[in-house]
């Protein structure tokens, strides 16, 4: 049943994503893109910058996106649903055990688990690049958005401006 | 009882502020805190710390964690459905919208100059998690194994769970 599947996948997802939307990408690569074949690499990025504009977490917005495709409206329910109860679960227990989450042994683990979670990001997103940077036009656009991270503009600001300008070039010329 | 209708409403009110990240919701869980006197900023960095660690966003985290205190794992859930609720309706609209204009031939130009702009903003969202991960404590341990790592992970072509698994073990081993 594809809504149990959606939201098993999810799931497994959601128990691996370390740090942020963003750090699951190379998840969603492996399991959504390249095993179950639920959406292409371009459209999962594609619900990444559609993600900038919603609002909420971009992790539930991503799972929202491909179970909507998969299955309507339930279909984004169950992989909503799917993505975020791992979460709860761990973090119920870890509220009810810990007192302080500050044990040691749980911080080495975890200090670990982000050096996994650095390499597979640099990994996955070196190879976006490759593919999606091809020419000076793609260059001088990423470039300019990195720049202006830096200038603390808000994504959802910069993807508006983007967009609004993609548009005026495009519909102009 | 009253308590857990407002705070279900105050994650719905964050849920749907929150634009851009993860840690847009931050300022939002500040504020909630703070009117509610459930948590102050202190407790937010922790939070922060550990949604860094623990799966999840801290969004997530943070509505479990607090629902948990007041009314155990059930109302860990009800907030954190609250605080996903906007999203998945707006998710819903925007995806159906979307269905149907997809194939329109500019809007896949369109998209295919955002990629770019994704890709910077992904490769920014990087810096402070690298700054996090190594910068703190055993830097050039952590760096030495890391890319160590990198290159076995490279050439054995590791699934990335065995890899959080390898790395975790050797967090364990060494301090890190």
């Amino acid at each position: 049943m594809v809504y149990l599947d959606l939201f098993l996948s999810f799931f497994k997802i959601g128990c691996v994503s370390f740090g942020g939307g963003y750090s699951i990408l190379p998840f969603l690569n492996k399991h959504i893109v390249t095993t179950k074949k639920w959406c292409t690499e371009e459209e999962l990025l594609n619900y990444y910058t559609i993600g900038q504009l919603t609002p909420g977490v971009i992790s539930v917005n991503v799972a929202g996106f491909i179970g909507y495709k998969m299955a309507g409206v339930f279909g984004s329910v169950f992989a909503t649903l799917g993505i975020i109860t791992p979460s709860i679960i761990i973090i119920s227990i870890l509220a009810s055990y810990l007192h302080n989450l500050n044990q040691s042994y749980l911080i080495y683990l975890l200090n670990g688990i982000k050096l996994a979670i650095c390499i597979l990001m640099i990994d996955n997103l070196y190879q976006l690049m490759k593919k999606n940077i091809k020419n000076y036009h793609h260059l001088l656009i990423y470039l300019g958005v990195l720049a202006l991270t830096f200038l603390n503009i808000s994504n959802v600001i910069i993807i508006l401006g983007l967009l609004i300008l993609i548009i005026g070039v495009k519909f102009n010329a | 009882m009253l308590e857990i209708f407002i705070y279900s409403l105050e994650f719905i009110k964050i849920g749907l502020l929150a634009f851009g990240g993860g840690l847009a919701t931050i300022p939002f869980l500040k504020e909630f805190g703070l009117n509610y006197q459930l948590f102050d900023l202190e407790f937010i960095v922790e939070m922060i710390a550990i949604a860094e660690s623990t799966p999840g966003p801290i969004g997530i985290n943070m509505a479990s964690y607090v629902g948990y205190k007041i009314g155990g794992f059930l109302i860990a859930i009800n907030f954190s459905l609250a605080l996903v609720l906007p999203s998945l309706v707006v998710v819903i609209i925007i995806a159906r919208y979307l269905k149907n204009i997809n194939h329109h031939p500019k809007v896949q130009a369109v998209f295919k100059l955002l990629k770019p702009a994704t890709l910077a903003l992904i490769s920014a969202v990087l810096i402070p998690i690298i700054k996090i991960s190594f910068l703190k404590t055993n830097t050039i341990l952590k760096l030495s194994i890391a890319i160590i790592m990198f290159y076995i992970y490279r050439q054995l072509k590791l699934h990335p769970i065995l890899l959080i698994l390898i790395c975790g073990l050797l967090g364990l081993l060494f301090k890190l």
